[in-house]
């Protein structure tokens, strides 16, 4: 308050000047908030995705890895991943970042059953799903983001459960 | 009399009332939110559950309640607006992806300042724009400042309050607390609608309220 207005109360005080301390809190523009409000309109993004146990491999016979990008697969730090599951099998490569926080994962998803089955592809950091894709079998998915270590990758396929692929860096 | 600005600095819009109400006026103060209806206000964590379900009303009051919050923590961050527009739209994209896995609702508020600062960085070096303010470390949860979280919950106790204050008082609260670049009692008294010599009165009887709601909520330990 300036110096026209009398003292406030103690507790009132203690909280105006705490809050103080932070970010200012500001009013977007009404069009941005409409946005926001979308992103729940659209309804597209999975907004229960509970975790199952990550399935007992089977042994591995990745059809996915040829496929990923040869350059990358020449990056002294980058790592491959390969596992089986009971109805697939799935091939990551992760390249970890240089300084800036910046991780690449590509990789493929494939599936015994042939079908048009939709795949959910997330990218999660503790709490927050920082990434979200569908994807069909076989296809070749690249997600470039920005995290810290301790990621994980969750493939969901739909009829068979939910798949965890920890970083393997960490 | 001194130019009445449009305030910058916000009061969140309470809860469940229609946006078209609280929007500013141009060349005016814009309204301070009036308490409408004696519905308590729902913790984050019921609204989490019920944005869950699907509930879009759920999800409308937590963007209202925490618009305010992403978007200043992206401006303070030196962004440019148009990045730091974008950088709210991911925040809620974020949210939305991330609502039934949230491990403590009540904690929301660090949960999207951790995120929020996040896609700064991420908007930040994705243009390769250097910006003083942010730093690569920003991608660590454990980066956020503890002052910046108790801030946030400074704020929403006293919004809280003074939802449960409502009406012209918490009105007039907010116009004395929250608007950026302070007011006088005079842009004050024009805003409200009153003479300037009541503003004084009525302030201190407005702040007697907002001390007994403030200590009964710490009694009920909301």
């Amino acid at each position: 308050m300036g110096d026209s207005h009398p003292p406030l109360p103690p507790e009132i005080d203690d909280l105006l000047s705490t809050s103080r301390r932070g970010a200012r809190w500001m009013d977007p523009p009404e069009d941005l908030v409409r946005r926001a409000d979308s992103a729940f309109a659209g309804g597209a993004e999975p907004l229960q995705t509970p975790r199952l146990k990550t399935r007992e491999w089977t042994p591995v016979d990745v059809r996915s890895l040829p496929v990923l990008d040869p350059v990358a697969l020449g990056e002294s730090n980058a790592h491959t991943i390969s596992r089986g599951f009971d109805g697939g099998e799935v091939g990551l490569l992760v390249v970890p970042p240089e300084g800036d926080g910046r991780w690449r994962i590509q990789g493929t998803i494939w599936l015994q059953s042939k079908s048009d089955r939709t795949l959910r592809v997330l990218l999660v950091h503790r709490d927050h799903v920082l990434h979200s894709l569908a994807i069909q079998s076989d296809e070749l998915f690249e997600i470039e983001e920005f995290t810290p270590a301790g990621w994980s990758v969750e493939i969901h396929v739909p009829l068979l459960g939910n798949i965890v692929i920890e970083d393997p860096t960490h | 009399m001194p130019a009445i600005v449009v305030q910058r600095d916000s009061t969140p819009g309470r809860a469940g009332t229609p946006r078209s109400t609280r929007s500013a006026r141009a060349g005016r103060l814009a309204p301070s939110s009036n308490r409408e209806d004696p519905a308590p206000r729902s913790s984050d964590a019921e609204l989490l559950r019920r944005c869950v379900s699907g509930d879009a009303a759920a999800w409308d009051l937590l963007v209202s309640r925490y618009k305010a919050l992403v978007y200043g923590v992206a401006l303070d961050t030196g962004l440019a607006p148009d990045d730091a527009c974008d950088v709210f739209q991911e925040v809620w994209i974020e949210l939305h992806r991330s609502a039934g896995r949230i491990e403590k609702p009540s904690a929301l508020p660090r949960w999207l300042m951790v995120a929020t600062r996040r896609i700064c960085y991420k908007v930040a070096a994705r243009r390769r724009r250097m910006v003083p303010g942010i730093s690569a470390n920003w991608v660590d949860p454990g980066s956020l400042p503890d002052d910046a979280v108790a801030a946030a919950h400074a704020r929403l106790r006293l919004e809280a309050a003074l939802d449960e204050v409502g009406g012209k008082c918490a009105q007039l609260l907010r116009n004395l607390f929250f608007r950026q670049p302070e007011l006088s009692y005079e842009q004050i008294a024009e805003a409200m609608g009153w003479k300037i010599g009541s503003i004084g009165p009525i302030r201190s009887r407005c702040l007697a309220r907002l001390r007994a709601v403030l200590e009964t909520r710490t009694k009920g330990g909301s």
